[in-house]
């Protein structure tokens, strides 16, 4: 039986998705003052348009709804998978006015993988596109890639007890600090130290590489944003190929690294405690699956014939296995090259990497070394449960910040989510399929990409593709980056709405 | 469970779901018909690029897998006569079979000019905007995405070139002769065209994108419309006060 939300709950819900909600003109009002400062008239009234409407709908939401009450676990889940939706929608209408998307589908598209760190995008004549629209775009991926709700959070600093649960929501489940604010303040302190140090590196080599200085400015911002928070964005066609730079390419590496790691390993860093990323669980796994599917992808590549010297097996191969397991979609070749130049095996360690993605509370995707890590473990337990007397006791444990024992609900939670990730990476590939234009290889690889919000792509993902397939890959996006439990309560939620009891 | 009851509260309840629905759709199709009005304007002919020479293969790409399909990889190489335009569909599709033969490629220079020692790379693309239509924010005529190859320009080449495709430019379109390098060692093994003579084939030129007059009123008004609810708030917020 389901009850039926109370118009409190609704009211509550709505009260802090306006907050959000506001939150999301900033985002639009930073890229504004760049289009002023460029003279780039249409971009500006676009982007100005796009935070006005954020602004009158927030304000008149939390004026409306103005509530004291405290939200629980279901209002934090529903809040937060309605403010990626409404986010997706609400941030899409500048995107959509700069002339460079077909349907507003498209641009609502882009606007969701923006969010979501994920990079896929069917943005048109990105070569010509403006200024502040490109930095638009990247904004987008920090903006989801530290979280939307986290902008409330270190915003609107009051209520910070309350709205824990919105933090939690969000795919964060490392509380590093004793109070959600300074946790929140925190991610964003470690992204603007990195931001700093980041794009300064990324300023040298882009300088280095034959760039002018402000091109240089412009271009390392930007891929400083999409590369910290996993994203995959540029602000050209060919991403980081365009460069020719092995300088740039380390310095997108040490950041698409950095953005793979949880900001609570981050924290240990921070005070010093460098044994932790030996000893965490977390890197451990994560340092073996990179180790395993490189040696894979590159034995492809060498084997195949696609590439024979070290240079294209690193700067290549390597990279993208990189860009793959760490989310970030960033590519040094052309996406077609993956099925006609590059064999078999090295793709398929390229899906699988994709697959397993990143540190949890972390800006990538897929389905995270932690629980890659903890199912591992749990299986090594049930092995050696059989090899010993049955009287023993067999108690696994795990690092994370500290020595944990392995409980059964955390092996069960881990694996439902993988199981959970599994299955919607297989019904992406199923729907592509259905088209019959590609074979699964290619839809696997474009479904797996889109799931677990990394942003390589084969060349499915494209303007002219059909709009189920569309919509399916949004949702994944969407799936994917809030790691299913509050898209379901969401859903829950507006069945418990219709057909709930009082 | 009172029916007669429930039933008032589940419309309610729905009523809830639709109307957030109905503002989103209100405000998506109030910018669609604000797009719609925007002053944009069939492609400037003067952008299409005349008198190219039909691409290899009728330009159709033939798609070569890896280790699958190496007779195809032929085939394909049989039909590509040596001075024959290439496209990056073409060469994306197959590179194996343009390997080491003299071809052309046309396309619109973009970006920059990274140099290194005695040339330097550019980024050449020949899609729909950089032979056809023009740079998109001129105009309404969508034509996909961007493709391109890489191409490593001598000096002496790079001199003549006028400007780089970007925001508000399209850059100089080129003919160039040379041949593909499907792994160059000189790019970190990356797919490269090299190429040995050049010709300018329209010159760079800016382009402006008129003001967008209904979307600069619209964005004013809701920008006061945004003050003045917000004024409202804070008010209100003091007087609760």
């Amino acid at each position: 039986m389901y009850i039926r939300p109370a118009r409190a709950d609704l009211r509550i819900i709505g009260y802090y998705l306006s907050k959000v909600i506001i939150g999301l003109a900033i985002v639009q009002a930073i890229p504004a003052v760049l289009a002023l400062i460029l003279g780039e008239w249409n971009d500006l009234t676009a982007l100005v348009l796009g935070a006005s409407l954020c602004l009158i709908i927030g304000f008149v939401g939390e004026w409306r709804l103005a509530t004291r009450r405290p939200l629980t676990w279901a209002h934090g889940a529903v809040t937060v998978a309605l403010a990626w939706l409404l986010g997706a929608l609400l941030l899409a209408v500048p995107l959509y006015l700069s002339g460079h998307f077909g349907s507003m589908l498209d641009a609502v598209f882009d606007t969701m993988s923006g969010l979501t760190a994920t990079g896929l995008t069917v943005l048109q004549d990105l070569d010509h596109l403006s200024y502040s629209m490109n930095t638009y775009r990247h904004l987008l991926h920090f903006t989801g890639g530290q979280g939307i709700v986290i902008v409330v959070l270190s915003l609107f600093a009051a209520g910070g007890a309350k709205i824990g649960t919105l933090y939690i929501s969000e795919g964060r489940d490392d509380r590093i600090l004793p109070n959600f604010i300074r946790t929140a303040r925190f991610i964003y302190t470690v992204a603007a130290v990195y931001g700093i140090f980041g794009t300064a590196a990324l300023w040298v080599a882009l300088v280095e590489a034959g760039l002018p200085p402000l091109a240089s400015l412009h271009h390392g911002s930007n891929i400083f944003m999409a590369a910290f928070d996993t994203g995959g964005f540029n602000t050209n066609s060919t991403s980081i190929a365009f460069y020719h730079s092995a300088g740039v390419e380390s310095v997108v590496m040490v950041l698409m690294i950095a953005g793979t790691l949880s900001f609570g390993l981050h924290y240990q860093l921070w005070r010093g405690q460098r044994r932790e990323l030996f000893r965490h669980i977390e890197t451990r796994s994560l340092a073996v699956t990179l180790a395993g599917l490189s040696i894979l992808a590159m034995f492809g590549l060498a084997r195949s014939g696609a590439y024979t010297e070290t240079g294209g097996l690193f700067r290549k191969g390597f990279f993208t296995l990189l860009s793959a397991q760490t989310n970030t979609g960033f590519v040094v070749t052309s996406g077609t090259l993956y099925v006609t130049d590059w064999g078999t095996l090295a793709p398929a360690a390229i899906v699988g990497a994709m697959a397993l993605g990143g540190m949890g509370s972390s800006t990538a995707g897929g389905i995270k070394a932690i629980r890659v890590g903890i199912t591992f473990k749990a299986l090594v337990a049930d092995v050696r449960r059989l090899l010993l007397p049955e009287s023993a006791l067999v108690v696994a444990t795990y690092h994370s910040q500290r020595r944990r024992i392995l409980r059964d609900d955390l092996v069960r939670g881990a694996t439902t989510i993988l199981l959970l990730y599994i299955v919607t990476y297989l019904g992406g590939a199923m729907v592509g399929l259905f088209y019959g234009e590609w074979d699964i290889t290619e839809t696997l690889f474009e479904s797996v990409s889109a799931a677990s919000n990394a942003g390589l792509s084969v060349g499915i993902a494209a303007p002219d593709m059909p709009v189920v397939l569309q919509l399916t890959y949004l949702v994944q996006m969407w799936l994917g980056r809030l790691e299913f439990i509050a898209a379901f309560a969401f859903i829950g939620y507006g069945i418990s709405l219709v057909r709930g009891r009082s | 469970v009172n029916l007669a009851r429930s039933r008032p509260r589940r419309e309610h309840a729905i009523a809830v779901l639709i109307v957030p629905i109905v503002i989103i759709a209100v405000i998506f199709g109030v910018v669609i018909v604000l797009d719609n009005a925007a002053p944009r304007t069939e492609p400037n002919p003067t952008m299409m690029v005349e008198g190219l020479a039909v691409p290899a293969l009728g330009g159709e790409p033939t798609r070569c897998i890896r280790g699958t399909s190496e007779d195809r990889v032929l085939e394909v190489r049989g039909q590509v006569v040596e001075g024959a335009r290439i496209t990056s569909a073409l060469v994306n599709a197959c590179p194996a079979a343009f390997e080491d033969i003299e071809l052309t490629y046309v396309g619109e220079v973009v970006g920059h000019f990274l140099e290194r020692g005695g040339g330097g790379w550019v980024q050449v693309n020949d899609d729909e905007y950089a032979l056809r239509s023009g740079p998109l924010p001129s105009h309404d005529r969508f034509g996909g995405t961007n493709s391109s190859l890489a191409v490593w320009l001598p000096a002496e080449l790079a001199a003549e070139l006028t400007g780089f495709g970007g925001p508000g430019r399209r850059g100089d379109v080129v003919e160039l002769a040379g041949s593909v390098v499907r792994t160059d060692p000189e790019d970190g093994g990356g797919l490269t065209f090299r190429a040995q003579s050049m010709r300018v084939l329209a010159p760079s030129v800016t382009f402006e994108t008129p003001l967008h007059v209904p979307q600069a009123i619209a964005s004013v008004v809701l920008a006061l419309l945004a003050l003045a609810v917000g004024l409202g708030l804070r008010r209100s917020r003091r007087r609760t006060r």
